[in-house]
């Protein structure tokens, strides 16, 4: 009895739930992701981000931008098809953190939504 | 290696490498938060953490009576639930709004004053409505106090 209550928390359910999860967050990241960079204006407030440490020229760029968003997209894509894994995983979290990164440092309000899927994505590519 | 056990998994214990990924992962969240506040991507997740119990509306009118927009004399409301600018890399235009308080008629008509002077010298006047919104009671909330008055450039 005492065996099978320990087997039953050290064991692990099928992966439908957390595979499910792991699509519904990339579909978000991937639809729900700005296509420009914002471009508020006022005074500069650092530290916002893990980026905020970087020059004003790459934290405002256009193709910089443009560049993680895509590498996010074909990421993303390649993690849904479970494809090329962990590598395309672990590049998805990377792309989706300095794309929302970017958006975030030139932006005067942010979402919280955005530090949610993170964390989700985090978890689920370790 | 996997065990069968009925309809479960028995999966090996993770490597140090995961362990020490979690470790970190946990501890940046946590510290971080604490000392940036916000640092995307980690968050104290602050949404309504001043606990607000009122707030404004405004509304400015020319002459005319047409409504002018609200960030000309900046009384735009910047508030969005979490405290304003954490987090964001460029801060808000500033604003006399300021959520959880309510200027009283002298200090807006002042700042209102200022406005007209540097910014709207064409305007001998406009009229600004200040609804303030707060608890009615214990249960509800709704409009506390209305006001409307005619500002002038030289504040009266």
């Amino acid at each position: 009895m005492e065996t099978d209550f320990r087997r039953e928390l050290t064991s692990s359910s099928k992966p439908h739930v957390g595979q499910f999860v792991v699509w519904a967050v990339l579909l978000h990241a991937l639809l729900f992701m700005r296509a420009d960079l914002p471009c508020a204006e006022g005074l500069r407030n650092t530290p916002a981000t893990v980026l905020s440490f970087l020059p004003e020229e790459i934290l405002t760029s256009p193709l910089v931008f443009h560049a993680f968003r895509w590498l996010l997209v074909v990421a993303g894509i390649l993690w849904i098809l479970q494809v090329l894994l962990p590598l395309s995983s672990w590049v998805c979290v990377f792309a989706y953190t300095i794309t929302v990164a970017l958006v975030f440092e030139n932006s005067s309000h942010i979402e919280h939504t955005k530090h949610l899927a993170n964390i989700v994505l985090f978890v689920h590519a370790m | 290696m996997t065990q069968a056990i009925d309809d479960r998994v028995v999966l090996p214990p993770p490597s140090r490498l995961a362990l020490a990924s979690a470790v970190a992962f946990a501890a940046c969240n946590l510290v971080l938060s604490i000392v940036f506040g916000d640092l995307y991507p980690f968050t104290i997740t602050p949404m309504f953490c001043d606990s607000p119990r009122l707030y404004c509306q405004y509304q400015v009118l020319d002459p005319q009576g047409g409504q002018l927009p609200l960030g000309d004399f900046h009384l735009q409301r910047n508030y969005d639930g979490n405290p304003v600018g954490l987090g964001a890399g460029v801060r808000p235009s500033p604003s006399l709004d300021q959520f959880g308080t309510a200027p009283d008629e002298a200090a807006v008509r002042a700042h209102v004053a200022d406005i007209l002077n540097s910014r709207f010298p064409e305007f001998r006047y406009v009229d600004v409505v200040q609804t303030v919104i707060g608890p009615v009671d214990l249960k509800k909330i709704g409009v506390i106090k209305e006001a409307r008055f005619r500002v002038n450039p030289d504040g009266n």
